[in-house]
């Protein structure tokens, strides 16, 4: 087990959580409540999902534009 | 926007007692690379990663039925 030295919060944003994971090579990153209890584990899988939607939604705007 | 809109639903946790084998057992039935390991108050006391799994045990020789993981 690795110890934990760096949790999320909901507080934590997602460019902080970011910063986080691909400095110390983490690839999940656990969000805590105010006690420490788990809410939910971010991984690196469900960043790079978002991240193609999002850039997905960005080249179908685009391809309108162009057509228009 | 929420950190948590990004996570699956229901982490995968299991007991700082646990053993690996119920650990990796949990991260094949989750279809996740980790599980959060809490203590008996469900506070976080740390990560158990494939990575863990190939680091610290895989080619050990325990046996992961009776590897807690206070020793992988």
């Amino acid at each position: 087990m690795s110890p934990m030295v760096e949790m999320a919060t909901v507080e934590t944003t997602p460019a902080e959580a970011f910063k986080v994971m691909l400095e110390r090579h983490y690839r999940h990153l656990p969000v805590v409540d105010d006690h420490g209890k788990v809410l939910g584990i971010l991984s690196i899988r469900n960043i790079l999902e978002a991240r193609i939607d999002d850039l997905l939604a960005r080249l179908e705007s685009r391809s309108h534009i162009h057509l228009a | 926007m929420s950190l948590l809109e990004w996570c699956d639903e229901g982490p995968a946790t299991v007991s700082v007692l646990a053993t690996v084998e119920e650990a990796v057992n949990k991260m094949l039935d989750k279809d996740v690379g980790a599980v959060a390991v809490i203590d008996e108050q469900g506070v976080v006391a740390g990560m158990f990663t494939e990575r863990d799994v190939l680091a610290k045990f895989a080619l050990s020789g325990r046996d992961a039925a009776a590897t807690p993981f206070g020793s992988s």
